[in-house]
């Protein structure tokens, strides 16, 4: 009699068991709404600048051409640009930057390169896998030159105590336990441990291993400024000193401060036990500063006899011979270039799809043009709208040209010091891992 | 690193006062110290509910799979581990996880905590038939009331008609017949006269002698717009069957819940 009662209460009661039991479960089921953001219509606003007060007639039809090509047409063609900003918004952003003659000029050019001929080929430094666009601004057709890595000692590094600080459990518990962590791949939540401590340490040594091992946190996170910072204040006592010091200068290197990190190395107190990846390291930052003399001098000491560092010397000996050997592009000469034959200028500046899909572009309005012009005169609506739009496009390949030249020498540069940084790296985690 | 006795005494506070990072990270030390079994599997069913509570589902789910082996056999632990690959929108393996359950459980009596989530990760697969199924499971087995289960028939009977991609793709060789399928006609009305625009000046163009026109000028945009008309219905269609799921799921996952 009993064991039916107890069924019966057991199934009347489920329902209230299963829901109570996962009730909180139940709410963030309720609460997750699983938006998409892929079908977004495109947010498009009305002309080029902030304040509509202009009564520029151009201005307005512009603006409404734009408007109109952006909210409806856009949408309706075969090709996604390969931009981020998309060519019309980055148009606008031209035109507010340079002003209506310039931007249009420009924005012809950056039409002709994005095309399925101008993209083939060449791998761009600012291609974000990501969002598989290529990052661009504004900047792009500046002529000003590229901010060069710091050369002067403007990084300063933070040897300030106080403003790091830590508890003595830290020191004694958690640095076996942060190791742990980095090791697991589980960098963020040794991070999560490092910050949440605080305090000030009497004993040095003890204090240098918790600036050490939250200077090896911050630099597997690539939080670079906070490891160069807390690398340098570690003691020359201490047995992560060499770790710390090569760490902390190549977390500067990074971080383009190129002086302040020649100052580190240069006051390495045991440089004589290192001498080899001691040298190694002036050498490439040598080649980072472009200081062919000091590199010169550095690489003197290259013994190619040590396995963690022959291959990175010779691959340190290579950058340097390309880097002695390479003569920039001239910019005047590319523009020349393409004033003579449309896209000529780019393919001098290494970019032959970009110059292919300016010479067709240029050349296919040409014809469009020369075709109206011989059959209905010059006067005709169809010959003056293709060839204004073909001028348009030859004097806005004309300045393309300068600017990729100066991209192609900008990209060598930048090139050359991932590849240089990277070098440096590779020998450290050998020897101190 | 030395082992000690697991003490998960500080971590739970830190749960207690929503401080979900460093609770994740004390479970976790928590995990080393851990000498048994029954340890490591609190450890890391309590770090995966710490960032579950972080909305970090994701890695809550890949923290349940560090659980031992020895604690997986448990029902609670697929349902967390479907729960959270739910949450982060992961819907297969979600299903991937509820499948393994019934492989490898051989009681079925705790699977009713389960259902409802499965119904939820079906609709979300699209799979409406099954849900339907598992619904009716449901029902039989008394975890709703039949006033709901009622409301909840009612909408399966309609479950969201999803538009074909095949069908837009061939109807779209029209230019705007792709979006009126998927029921732009605004749009669909535009497409084809864009198309139409484009294709007459061509033609006119040709048809007037000026061949380097037509096919510069004329033929190079259409082909630009007329494959573009089919890129876009594709998109039209995705987005009708997105809106469509979306508020029949909602639905369902209102009256499931309220």
């Amino acid at each position: 009699m009993r064991k039916p009662i107890f069924l019966v209460l057991f199934f009347v009661s489920l329902p209230f068991y299963s829901f109570a039991q996962h009730q909180g479960d139940s709410a963030l089921m309720m609460s997750k709404d699983f938006i998409t953001h892929d079908f977004d219509t495109r947010n498009v606003t009305y002309g080029f600048k902030e304040h509509l007060h202009t009564l520029n007639p151009f201005y307005h039809i512009f603006s409404s051409a734009m408007y109109v090509y952006q909210s409806v047409i856009s949408q309706e063609l075969m090709r996604s640009c390969a931009f981020e900003p998309s060519c019309s918004k980055y148009s606008k952003e031209l035109i507010k930057t340079y002003g209506l003659t310039k931007g249009v000029l420009l924005t012809s050019d950056r039409i002709t390169r994005c095309s399925r001929v101008a993209l083939s080929g060449k791998e761009d430094l600012r291609f974000d896998a990501n969002k598989g666009k290529i990052i661009e601004n504004t900047d792009r057709y500046s002529l000003r030159n590229s901010k060069p890595l710091d050369t002067k000692d403007t990084n300063t590094i933070n040897t300030d105590r106080s403003s790091t600080v830590f508890s003595a459990r830290f020191a004694k518990e958690d640095f076996e336990f942060a190791n742990y962590l980095i090791g697991n791949d589980m960098k963020e939540d040794a991070l999560v441990l490092i910050e949440q401590n605080s305090g000030y340490l009497s004993n040095q040594s003890t204090q240098d291993s918790v600036n050490y091992i939250k200077g090896w946190t911050y630099y597997s996170n690539k939080k670079l400024s906070e490891a160069s910072s807390l690398f340098m204040q570690v003691s020359n006592t201490s047995e992560f000193y060499p770790k710390s010091v090569f760490f902390g200068s190549i977390s500067l290197m990074h971080q383009g401060s190129l002086a302040a990190s020649a100052k580190i190395l240069s006051s390495f107190k045991d440089s004589a036990s290192y001498l080899e990846v001691y040298s190694f390291e002036r050498a490439g930052l040598a080649l980072l500063q472009r200081d062919f003399k000091s590199y010169d001098y550095y690489s003197t000491a290259f013994t190619s006899e040590d396995y963690t560092l022959s291959e990175q010397e010779a691959t340190l000996t290579k950058i340097a011979k390309d880097l002695k050997g390479y003569s920039p592009k001239s910019l005047w000469l590319a523009g020349a270039m393409s004033c003579a034959l449309p896209g000529l200028g780019k393919v001098y500046a290494g970019r032959l799809g970009e110059g292919i899909s300016s010479f067709l572009f240029v050349g296919s309005l040409g014809v469009i043009a020369a075709e109206n012009w011989v059959k209905n005169g010059i006067g005709n609506w169809k010959t003056l709208l293709f060839g204004l739009t073909g001028l348009t496009f030859y004097i806005g390949n004309i300045y393309g040209s300068i600017t990729t030249a100066k991209i192609a020498n900008d990209d060598f540069n930048k090139k050359t010091d991932i590849a240089l940084l990277y070098s440096i790296h590779i020998p450290l985690r050998s020897i101190f891992e | 690193m030395s082992r000690g006795q697991a003490d998960f005494t500080f971590a739970d506070s830190l749960l207690e006062c929503k401080q979900y990072k460093r609770a994740a990270l004390e479970y976790e030390r928590q995990s080393l110290n851990s000498t048994t079994v029954e340890q490591m599997a609190r450890a890391m069913f309590s770090k995966s509910l710490a960032y579950k509570k972080d909305s970090l589902f994701l890695k809550a789910a890949q923290t349940l799979q560090r659980v031992p082996l020895e604690a997986q056999n448990k029902v609670s632990f697929y349902y967390e581990k479907a729960l959270c690959y739910y949450l982060a929108a992961n819907f297969d393996k979600a299903q991937e996880t509820i499948n393994d359950m019934y492989e490898n459980m051989d009681s079925l009596s705790d699977f009713t905590s389960v259902l409802p989530l499965q119904v939820l990760v079906l609709n979300e697969l699209n799979k409406y038939n099954e849900a339907k199924v598992k619904l009716q499971q449901m029902q039989k087995l008394n975890i709703i009331s039949s006033q709901k289960a009622a409301r909840l028939n009612a909408l399966y009977s309609k479950p969201p008609k999803l538009k074909s991609q095949k069908i837009g793709h061939i109807l779209s060789f029209v230019p705007g017949l792709g979006h009126i399928y998927a029921q732009e006609y605004l749009k669909g009305t535009f497409a084809f006269l864009l198309n139409a625009s484009v294709l007459t000046f061509g033609v006119y163009q040709a048809v007037n002698g000026y061949y380097l026109t037509a096919y510069l000028a004329g033929a190079s945009i259409l082909s630009g717009t007329y494959f573009g008309s089919m890129k876009r219905s594709e998109l039209l269609i995705n987005r009708y069957n997105y809106i469509h799921t979306r508020q029949f799921n909602n639905k369902v996952r209102q009256v499931l819940f309220e």
